[in-house]
């Protein structure tokens, strides 16, 4: 395994000297990347999906938990201890644009890693291969970030990642703001990539077309916890755990003769300071039963493990539609 | 009855490098009662439109030919004073960013009363009406939201309060940009079929931008198509989606990862990029970039009629 990560934890204290508490943004998460594989991470906003790439990538402390990168525990280490796996590991962030230093060059922006870790290269044949990799042209090289389109943006943002030749990529919601004529540019680059160089890849979204087409295993998150995890083809088949089933019904599809068979959930997201008790999803669930407000379901299976006590049968439907008052 | 009518609008920007055309010949119509999608990828116009509607150019851009007709009158042509009249309470928007639309310091009762000073209502009336309106856009114990703070809502929230505001003045028409990019999936949904249900009780119209194809085909009864700058397609949401004409509308539908449905690790892309609008190429705007493309391409493509309100530019359709 390129990451195994085990029962991971990450608090942030909240409040003030007198009543000072925490609330868990990542609440025990457990999974495994293999080599040259794609591992996709889905939820809403605030689930802690970015929370969890950002400790599995060392840029935020863990409160518990183990995280093992090619078999050996990272968990621990900090400062100038970090900087070898660096080289191993690369990241690439959210905004195209705004991950990119606004002062420096194309060509400086893709070989820093170079100077960083001081390996010896010829840095100009160097910048001009990586370019090539992700499908730009040289004269790419001396330009600037604002002379960038947000597709240009993001293949600078994948030079810069392999730069090093890594050997896991976390990306953080890789095409979140490109039209969809790019994403296919840049999800097919990746594709690429992971084939040529064996890469893996944790790729963070909340896009499904997206997991659909490039992760060959996903994990749903709720509220800092995985939900349900396994194979993204088995996961779309036929979603076991009702939240599951409730996104992958919400997806809108271009199709305006598509039938709408729709799980309607409340929106109102749970707080993390009030974590609900037994099943966290019960307050939303159209499913949820006596049990599910009292005790907390533990996570079921092996390869496909859900978080429910009563998962669902392939193609089942939510009990009568109860009309919410408003 | 048509809401409002763009007719041959052109809008150009000087900018340093020359005169840039923005938007070239576009025409289309919303009509009452209806909503109208705009689809078009970064740099097609989208927004260039909307500011012309509203007659919020920027200053160094202007209106170089045709008209914009709301309710017949030709917008292009009004006073400063009586667009300053319509915006709100006849033609109000939402944006993609509901902070953008509220003041964080003033809290949600007070920003929903002060909008209805035009109303001539009593404060006690004008509260209700806000209360009723939170309702409606199912904020929670309405009464209370009044006197909270924007920060206090959630983002799927807030973008529900932007609605309710945008809406409260009960205009002809709303202009939605992107309003549901910054949501999830859930919440995504949950505000369209908000915004279906109210259009239907107001009777409103209205223009919707997307960039997203599956909102725009849950959402809008008729759709247009925009590429650098033009119209390229418009008709029924059912006419574009289900036989787009247009080799651009075809090559877009293509690239949505939504509609491969089965598993594929390639995804189709449109090689090539938008032009330089300050150098329009002659003939086609999409030539270029066109699978389609034939030598007489080099000339100015015509509009032609697919079918009953169905028309895409373009040399290669036959009726």
């Amino acid at each position: 395994m390129i990451l195994s990560v085990r029962d991971l934890q990450v608090s942030f204290p909240v409040g003030r000297l007198m009543n000072r508490s925490a609330i868990l943004g990542v609440a025990g998460v457990s999974f495994d990347i293999a080599a040259g594989e794609t591992f996709a991470l889905v939820g809403e906003s605030g689930s802690g999906k970015t929370t969890l790439a950002r400790a599995v990538s060392l840029l935020q402390p863990i409160s518990a938990g183990e995280i093992a990168f090619d078999g050996k525990r990272i968990d621990g280490l900090r400062g100038a201890a970090t900087k070898p796996l660096r080289r191993e590991m690369a990241m690439m962030f959210q905004d195209p644009v705004g991950s990119l230093s606004p002062r420096m060059q194309v060509r400086d922006i893709v070989t820093e890693a170079f100077r960083v870790h001081g390996v010896e290269a010829d840095l100009r044949a160097e910048a001009d291969r990586l370019l090539s990799l992700v499908g730009l042209s040289g004269d790419f090289a001396n330009r600037f970030p604002h002379q960038l389109s947000g597709g240009q943006a993001r293949r600078v943002g994948v030079a810069r990642a392999i730069a090093l030749n890594p050997k896991l990529i976390i990306a953080d919601e890789p095409t979140a703001g490109l039209d969809v004529s790019v994403q296919g540019e840049v999800l097919n680059l990746l594709n690429d990539l992971r084939e040529r160089l064996g890469l893996a890849m944790l790729i963070i979204t909340h896009n499904l077309h997206v997991v659909h087409h490039v992760a060959d295993r996903m994990a749903v998150m709720y509220l800092g916890r995985f939900v349900e995890t396994g194979e993204t083809e088995a996961i779309f088949q036929a979603p076991a755990h009702p939240y599951t089933a409730a996104l992958l019904s919400a997806n809108p599809e271009p199709d305006p003769d598509k039938a709408k068979d729709r799980i309607s959930l409340p929106a109102e997201v749970p707080s993390l300071f009030a974590r609900p008790k037994g099943c966290e999803f019960h307050t939303r669930c159209p499913w949820a039963q006596a049990r599910c407000k009292t005790e907390a379901p533990a996570a079921q299976g092996t390869d496909r493990r859900v978080a429910c006590h009563f998962p669902l049968s392939p193609g089942e439907r939510p009990p009568a539609v109860q009309e919410t008052t408003p | 009855m048509t809401v409002l009518s763009i007719h041959n609008l052109n809008v150009s920007f000087s900018t340093e490098g020359g005169d840039l055309h923005a938007l070239k010949d576009v025409s289309f119509e919303v009509p009452e009662r209806r909503i109208v999608g705009i689809v078009g990828e970064s740099g097609c116009g989208k927004s260039t439109l909307i500011n012309a509607i509203l007659g919020l150019l920027a200053d160094n851009g202007r209106i170089s030919g045709g008209e914009i007709r709301f309710q017949g009158r030709d917008l292009s042509h009004v006073s400063p004073r009586e667009m300053t009249a319509l915006r709100g309470p006849r033609i109000s928007t939402v944006f993609q960013d509901p902070m953008g639309a509220l003041n964080p310091v003033i809290s949600v009762g007070r920003q929903m009363t002060n909008i209805q000073y035009r109303s001539g209502l009593s404060k006690a009336e004008k509260a209700e009406r806000a209360v009723t309106m939170l309702r409606r856009v199912r904020i929670p114990d309405p009464e209370a939201a009044l006197t909270r703070y924007p920060h206090e809502f959630s983002g799927g929230m807030k973008q529900r309060i932007a609605i309710a505001m945008a809406l409260m003045m009960e205009p002809a028409l709303l202009i939605a940009d992107e309003p549901t990019t910054a949501l999830d999936a859930t919440l995504e949904v949950a505000t369209i079929e908000l915004l279906q249900e109210l259009q239907a009780q107001i009777g409103c119209s209205v223009l919707f931008i997307s960039h997203h194809l599956g909102v725009i085909a849950e959402l809008c009864e008729d759709v247009v198509v925009m590429y650098a700058g033009e119209v390229v397609e418009r008709g029924t949401t059912r006419q574009v989606f289900n036989n787009p004409r247009h080799p651009y509308t075809e090559r877009l539908l293509d690239c949505d990862p939504a509609r491969q449905s089965s598993r594929t690790r390639h995804l189709p892309t449109i090689p090539g990029e938008i032009p330089d609008l300050r150098d329009r190429p002659n003939g086609c705007i999409f030539a270029p970039r066109c699978h389609r493309r034939a030598p007489v391409c080099d000339t100015t493509p015509p509009e032609v009629a697919v079918q009953e309100g169905h028309v895409a530019r373009c040399h290669m359709v036959m009726p």
